[in-house]
């Protein structure tokens, strides 16, 4: 086994060094010297305490979605469709933040997320039966979801949540007892880490520990063998897609009691889609969430400082996880003349 | 405002705008039916349009010619097409999988390179395509002016439907890349170049999801914009579900998905009182649907999204 | 000049010889069988014939010209036509669209009119006779083998390659195969039959290379051998007698189905139609039949994978229609499936997961939601200790199942379904694919649990361990049982009438 150990430490190597040959190119298409930009690139992330605050501000939402694909993508059930479950999530946590007025403080937050988790499992859910019952591609079904659903959070607040203040589409401000702490001065990091943390431990638990965690395994792996053993398929499909709705929505009411205090469009920062690689590339492990969502945050807040400070277009770092993405993808291709040079 | 609706001019305004709406949908899923009658499902269609999308514009606003910029779309979505084909026929990974890593991967790659062109400010508009009228057809009354008063690459759409449902009827190199996706095994004893095939087929998608791209800008908007798109590449997909795999259902298909976006452009126009996001969500909402109403038929390619090596055990 | 000669053909994969320095020749108007077990080399060194493979050393001679294939449009360019086990046609083309795929012809546009008639005229010549405008799909596993064989033909195949060709025929259907061949040989065709059914090689062929453990290990001519000479050459060691003890089957019933019925999707046609049948506590009850013709169905009802649409099923004296797959195994129902990389086992999970794949829900192995993996590790060493199950290297228990060899793998199975409290074991296939080994050990496993009171339910395509085990065998065609025999008066003969669908009035029920 230890010659498997040394092609994948030459694909790592290999794909970490193109990698950072491709940034570096970006950077000077961009007009920018590689090195300075590295430096501000370090600089967001490590040089000042609301920076790096920030990348666990950024990392929250990822981290959740990033969970809830990867417990959908075990059974096999893949839901592109964290995006729009957000928005749902944030929608229905904003209403409930403030309509509820006969909830107090921290009761009102509780169901305000509750109301997240609830909502974005249903929208999930939608698309789980029309794959389970129907056969019909949930791929689609959830992307068309999306859509739907980021325009009915536009209809949202431009007409029964909009504040009657303004005249812009957005919400009125959510108060201040209903929204979730900041206790680290002078950041931005606020209690959702806490929840994305506990939901770590939480998925964690669920696929190793418990019996649903193996049905989920067995069903994703073999949805015919689950089926002759007697594990109902369809019940497993339809558990993990509201599961992982209800943690996109999660993620929606987090991001809107913690960070935003009121509701808007365009707050998911696409999490739902990075979500997708998240779970990629940690090959289904939570921990391995974690870390991936902590890193691709930590980008972010690296590549905005590069914009701010250089000019370097912040989608650089779109550009580059989808690159390493697809090279880890089609890693085989990286070795392959080498590979055949040994076996002959 | 019912009144409005009603009229013979509201409704010739509306078919030419659902045939305007339609084309690009109709040329990503004649792209989508050929590699999926190979076998293949490109779920990056998405990005092969956005890809075809953003590079026919630069092609265009730097060399001045439409026809450059046209061919640039084609190559930029062909590019896109054979990644996909190299990571499911050479590496034979999860079709899905690859396909959505592309969209996104796509997404930024756009992004990324119009902000770098733009420095941040918005564009000109390109000269788009103009129309070219055909005289005695378009006289017909209500649909002669939706169907041919458009421009060549609407004329060409058509052709090409009709070509490539012949190509899979009568011909004997139909009929072996139709086998390719039933059964690859059975087309390799025969001693079809599937692999081959395959790899012509993701060109074939690439170069008209492209032309689908290149589309949008170059006749309908005149400029490009991130993710311009918009989910445009999955409808493709389920037009050519809901058309049962056959070119000309598929071009029906994309037809139903283009009113629904030409309904909410010429409603808006009209003055209807609901929020234009009411009247966006249209076009996903009737996708689901019909997807719905296409549920269990299901006459897929038998060996759709499956790798094939020859000789597996 | 022999028509084909393959000399010291070697091919290894991952390091195991799969051909070993085989030789093999075959003239123009003979019919050359190729014998071996499972496993023997045989369908490898016809694929590299064929052009699937390339060999690693030896040398082809076809039609006196050194050859090597480079893929099997190559192949057939030179005049090799081959039928695979598993056909290579498109069912939702037509019989016609099949015949000419990839036959390239001099016009682009298809003439269908044209090449109509000329498969008609060629049918007729060999006696193949199909439908042209049939899908694939909807014809018979006899009729779909015909047209597999037009295939060739169409392509002027002057050497056939026949990979286990009559192993989904009935006796009778056979017949009129080896009549096809026969005329097949007299035009001068060349035909390899790959198989390793000894009374098919004494009744076709003319000459036989026996192969064994990737080598060729004699070449004999068919008239001057002996079926137990063939037999002792495929084996390695004569044929010994098995001797066991079979204790009496019970007067008390353990499975009973009363006209019960399946119908299919495909309008027309019953899967299963109106079966009635009792299995005694005790007893294997062996199910022949030509594959295909319910027996998966039977299975499926009996185990409550698929729901019946009439009719009643009970067990142990209480009705279980309405039981799910759990509640029939906790009552003692349990399955080793035909397919077992599809239905019976997760093959990326480990050993340990696979074990408890049935159980995972109860104690010992979680309880309330709770895993106790320890408990599932500990039931798999134990089943590795009892059943003799090699896994691969350090990782034991840990070991994903797809790494295992077939035989390890069925034994993963034996020893989930065939707990304490197992009473009723659907074995469908169980040896398919095993060496002679694992045979013996899943033949006498099956026996001990007979004669220890439970029942087995055998379902097989293989007469001879139909009639090697069975107490009683029942014979199903297309979705009926044709008739039961007693142990004693089974014969070859009966049996295959009833596969084929004809009593013995003669006529069809």
């Amino acid at each position: 086994m230890n010659h498997m150990k040394k092609w994948k430490a030459i694909e790592v190597t290999e794909i970490a060094f193109l990698s950072i040959a491709m940034a570096a190119i970006l950077i000077l298409l961009s007009g920018a010297d590689p090195l300075t930009a590295g430096r501000m690139f370090f600089n967001g992330i490590f040089g000042n305490a609301s920076g790096f605050g920030e990348v666990f501000v950024k990392a929250t939402p990822l981290i959740l979605t990033g969970l809830g694909c990867s417990v959908a993508f075990r059974t096999g059930f893949f839901n592109i469709g964290a995006e729009g479950q957000f928005y749902i999530g944030a929608l229905a946590s904003a209403w409930v933040a403030l309509n509820a007025t006969g909830v107090p403080g921290v009761f009102r937050i509780i169901l305000a997320i509750g109301c997240g988790f609830l909502f974005g499992g249903l929208w999930a859910l939608i698309a789980a039966i029309l794959k389970a019952k129907l056969g019909i591609s949930e791929i689609i079904c959830t992307i068309m979801l999306n859509y739907i659903s980021m325009n009915l959070l536009g209809i949202a607040v431009r007409t029964f949540l909009m504040d009657p203040a303004g005249s812009i589409p957005q919400s009125e401000k959510i108060d201040a007892s209903v929204t979730l702490l900041r206790f680290l001065k002078p950041t931005r990091v606020h209690t959702g880490i806490f929840i994305a943390l506990g939901a770590v431990f939480f998925v964690w638990f669920l696929m190793e520990k418990t019996t649903s965690g193996y049905e989920f395994k067995a069903v994703g792996f073999n949805k015919r063998a689950a089926a002759c053993s007697g594990i109902s398929v369809v019940k497993n499909i339809i558990l993990s897609a509201v599961l992982s709705g209800g943690l996109a929505g999660i993620a929606g009411a987090v991001e809107v009691l913690g960070v935003q205090k009121k509701l808007l469009e365009g707050i998911s920062g696409g999490c739902g889609y990075t979500a997708i690689l998240i779970t990629l590339l940690a090959f289904n492990h939570p921990g391995g969430v974690l870390l991936v969502s902590v890193l691709f945050a930590a980008l972010e807040v690296g590549a905005n400082s590069m914009q701010r400070q250089m000019g370097v277009p912040s989608a650089i770092v779109d550009f580059l996880i989808g690159f390493i993405v697809l090279l880890i993808l089609g890693r085989e291709l990286l070795t392959g003349k080498m590979r055949a040079k040994e076996g002959k | 405002m019912m009144q409005q609706i009603l009229t013979v001019g509201f409704l010739s305004a509306f078919l030419s705008a659902a045939v305007r709406m339609a084309v690009p949908l109709a040329y990503a899923g004649l792209g989508e039916t050929i590699s999926e009658k190979c076998g293949i499902l490109n779920i990056g269609m998405e990005g092969v349009m956005l890809s075809g999308a953003f590079f026919s514009f630069a092609g265009t606003f730097f060399s001045g010619s439409i026809l450059v910029g046209l061919l640039c779309g084609m190559a930029g979505g062909a590019a896109v097409s054979m990644l996909h084909g190299v990571l499911s026929i050479r590496l034979s990974k999860d079709q899905s999988v690859s396909g959505i890593a592309i969209n996104i991967f796509i997404l930024g790659v756009t992004s990324f390179l119009y902000k770098l062109m733009s420095g941040g400010q918005s564009y000109q508009q390109i000269e788009p395509l103009i129309k070219l009228r055909i005289p005695l057809l378009a006289e017909i009354p209500l649909i002669g002016n939706a169907l041919f008063n458009q421009d060549i690459l609407t004329y060409l759409i058509y052709f090409l439907v009709m070509g490539v449902s012949f190509f899979y009827k009568k011909t004997n190199t139909g009929l072996s890349f139709a086998s390719i996706g039933e059964s690859p095994r059975a087309a390799d004893s025969a001693g079809i170049p599937v692999y081959r095939y395959q790899y012509i087929s993701m060109v074939l998608n690439g170069v008209l999801g492209g032309i689908g791209g290149a589309y949008l800008v170059l006749v309908q908007v005149g400029n490009f914009s991130e993710n311009m798109t918009s989910g445009r590449g999955y409808i493709a997909l389920a037009a050519v579900i809901l058309g049962r795999y056959l070119p000309f259902g598929m071009l029906g298909a994309a037809f139903l998905f283009g009113s629904a976006n030409a309904l909410q452009i010429r409603l808006q126009a009209v003055g209807v009182p609901l929020p234009s996001q009411a009247l966006s969500m249209l076009p996903y909402l009737i996708t689901l649907a019909a997807l719905l109403g296409s549920a269990h038929k299901n006459h897929g390619p038998e060996s759709l999204g499956k790798p094939y090596v020859r000789g597996a055990r | 000049m022999p028509l084909l000669e393959m000399k010291h053909i070697t091919k290894a994969f991952s390091g195991v010889y799969a051909n070993e320095d085989v030789t093999l020749s075959v003239e123009k108007g003979e019919i050359h069988a190729l014998l071996g077990e499972n496993g023997a080399g045989k369908t490898t060194l016809m694929n590299i014939l064929f052009g699937i493979y390339q060999s690693d050393g030896g040398e082809i001679f076809y039609k006196g010209e050194s050859v090597r294939f480079k893929s099997p449009a190559d192949a057939i360019s030179h005049g090799i036509g081959m039928v695979h086990q598993h056909f290579s046609l498109v069912n939702r083309m037509t019989v016609l669209d099949n015949i000419i795929l990839g036959s390239g012809g001099k016009k682009e546009v298809l003439d269908r009119k044209q090449a109509s008639e000329g498969i008609c005229s060629l049918a007729e010549k060999y006696g193949l006779f199909v439908k042209p405008d049939e899908l694939v799909g909807s014809l018979s596993v006899g009729e779909q083998q015909r047209v597999e064989i037009l295939k060739a033909l169409y392509r002027k195949a002057d050497l056939l390659i026949l990979d286990e060709p009559t192993g989904v025929l009935t006796p009778q259907e056979t017949e009129n195969f080896f009549h096809v061949l026969r005329r097949l040989k007299d035009e001068g065709h060349g035909i390899i039959i790959i198989t390793h059914r000894l009374s098919e090689i004494m009744a076709i062929s003319d000459r036989v290379t026996i192969l064994r453990d990737g080598k060729s290990v004699k070449n004999l001519v068919t008239l001057n051998t002996t079926p137990e000479e063939l037999s002792a050459y495929m084996i390695g060691r004569p044929l010994s007698p098995k001797t066991e003890d079979r204790k009496k089957t019970s007067k008390e019933a353990a499975l009973s189905l009363e006209g019960v019925s399946l119908s299919k999707k495909r309008a027309g046609k019953m899967a299963l139609d109106h079966i009635c049948l009792t299995v005694y506590k005790g007893e294997i009850l062996g199910i022949a039949g030509v594959e295909g013709n319910g027996q998966k169905e039977l299975a499926e009802v009996i185990t409550g994978i698929r729901k019946h649409t009439e009719g009643n099923i009970s067990f142990d004296g209480s009705a279980i229609d309405s039981r799910s797959v759990r509640e029939r195994f906790h009552k003692g129902i349990s399955y080793i499936s035909d397919d077992r990389h599809m239905d019976s086992l997760v093959v990326d999970m480990t050993v340990t997961e696979n074990m408890i794949l049935r159980t995972y829900n109860r104690l010992p192995f979680s309880k309330k939601w709770i895993l106790d993996y320890k408990k599932a590790e500990n039931r798999a060493l134990e089943a590795i200790e009892e059943y003799g199950i090699r896994t691969s290297g350090k990782s034991g228990t840990r070991t994903p199942v797809k790494l295992m060899s077939g035989g390890n793998q069925q034994k993963v199975i034996l020893s989930r379904e065939i707990s304490k409290e197992a009473r009723l074991i659907v074995a469908s296939q169980p040896t398919r694919g095993l060496d002679i080994g694992a045979t013996e050990f899943v033949h006498q496993t099956l026996i001990r649990q007979k004669n220890q009171g439970k029942s087995v339910l055998l379902i097989s395509a293989d007469l001879d361990e139909i009639l090697t085990l069975s107490d009683r065998i029942a014979v199903m065609f297309e979705g009926r049982i044709m008739g039961i025999l007693s142990r004693e008066e089974a014969d070859v003969f009966k049996i295959g009438l009833y596969m084929g669908g004809v009593t013995e009035e003669g006529g069809r029920p």
